[in-house]
């Protein structure tokens, strides 16, 4: 298993924000949404936990020392969720099901 | 009466409380003469009041000066009632009067700033050049208002953030936009401060210019605990 490559936004500090403009959010999470898929498949990994999301180098970018906020890496999987390519394992949204491809596809 | 000097502790007991009875009384004595002030302020609230009534159901009978003395009358007074003045003419000479005098006394200062300035920034100096007859900030908001209509050289202008400015007429927002990124272009990114050194704007309009280029889509930004930084728009370009 080799190396993953990170997409370019990975190294870019902004893209560890939030953005508030509307048309770069959209495609900020564009970027988060494909690079949370890439990654998953690419380390053959399904379940995602959210209390360690956050220090995995997914979310976490220590050569720039950027982070994803807690509350950015829901609004990520919300993103995910919506094109059914998550699913939640438990109700306190703790744990989650992330599917290369989405039902409908497989 | 006879004047007893007395020495001592006593004596000096007897002087102090003889000056409290004196401070007492001049404080009485000013604050019986204020209430007598406001009972006959009250009178002519109550009048103006009635005046502003009458007016709104004469609308159109009474002539336009008319309501402009009124209005003079009303701000002598402290009685502001836009609610029911603004329907009759939008102003009144004396903050006419006054936004003409700012504009002319802030295109200088403008100019010499980069056209643009804090309302806060404008309150001080037309303040401390005045010493006396000061400025409230109601006047000066009120004034600035209507420069847009007066087609003066100096206008007002309300960021999305509340924060109020005075440009000068030609001066103009997107050549300060596209500066603004050409700037944090050349030297990768740019926090608020840092624009502000590099153009010697204050930090508060530079910040505005920040958040006006994002809000178009040029920028993006970075929060971080070190502060908030901003970029070029990568994700549109790439």
């Amino acid at each position: 298993m080799g190396n993953f490559e990170f997409p370019w936004q990975y190294n870019f500090p902004p893209f560890f924000t939030l953005q508030p403009n509307a048309d770069t959010r959209r495609k900020q999470l564009d970027a988060w949404r494909s690079l949370v898929l890439d990654y998953h498949r690419h380390n053959k990994q399904y379940t995602l936990d959210i209390a360690e999301a956050q220090s995995s180098d997914l979310f976490f970018n220590k050569s720039i020392n950027r982070k994803l906020s807690l509350e950015s890496i829901n609004t990520v999987l919300e993103e995910l969720r919506k094109t059914e390519n998550l699913e939640w394992k438990d109700k306190s949204k703790k744990q989650c099901m992330i599917m290369w491809r989405s039902p409908a596809e497989w | 009466p006879q004047k007893s000097i007395r020495t001592g502790i006593g004596g000096i007991e007897e002087r102090l409380q003889q000056k409290h009875k004196d401070t007492d009384k001049d404080i009485t004595q000013a604050f019986q003469d204020l209430s007598k002030l406001m009972n006959k302020a009250e009178e002519m609230v109550k009048l103006s009041k009635n005046l502003t009534q009458k007016i709104k159901d004469k609308r159109g009978e009474i002539t336009d000066d008319e309501t402009v003395q009124l209005k003079s009358y009303l701000l002598s007074l402290g009685v502001a009632d836009p609610v029911t003045r603004e329907t009759h003419g939008s102003g009144d000479t004396f903050y006419k009067e006054l936004a003409r005098q700012v504009s002319d006394v802030m295109t200088q200062p403008l100019q010499e700033c980069g056209g643009i300035m804090p309302l806060s920034d404008v309150y001080c100096r037309m303040n401390r050049a005045r010493g006396v007859e000061m400025l409230s900030p109601d006047d000066l908001v009120n004034a600035c208002r209507l420069m847009s209509i007066m087609r003066l050289e100096c206008r007002l202008q309300t960021f999305e953030s509340g924060v109020m400015v005075l440009h000068l007429q030609e001066h103009s927002e997107d050549e300060s936009l596209q500066d603004t990124v050409c700037r944090v272009e050349s030297t990768g990114s740019l926090s608020a401060d840092e624009l502000a050194r590099l153009i010697g704007l204050s930090v508060i309009l530079s910040r505005e210019r920040l958040l006006a280029a994002e809000r178009k889509g040029e920028l993006c930004r970075d929060d971080t605990a070190e502060g908030l930084r901003f970029y070029r728009n990568l994700f549109m370009t790439q």
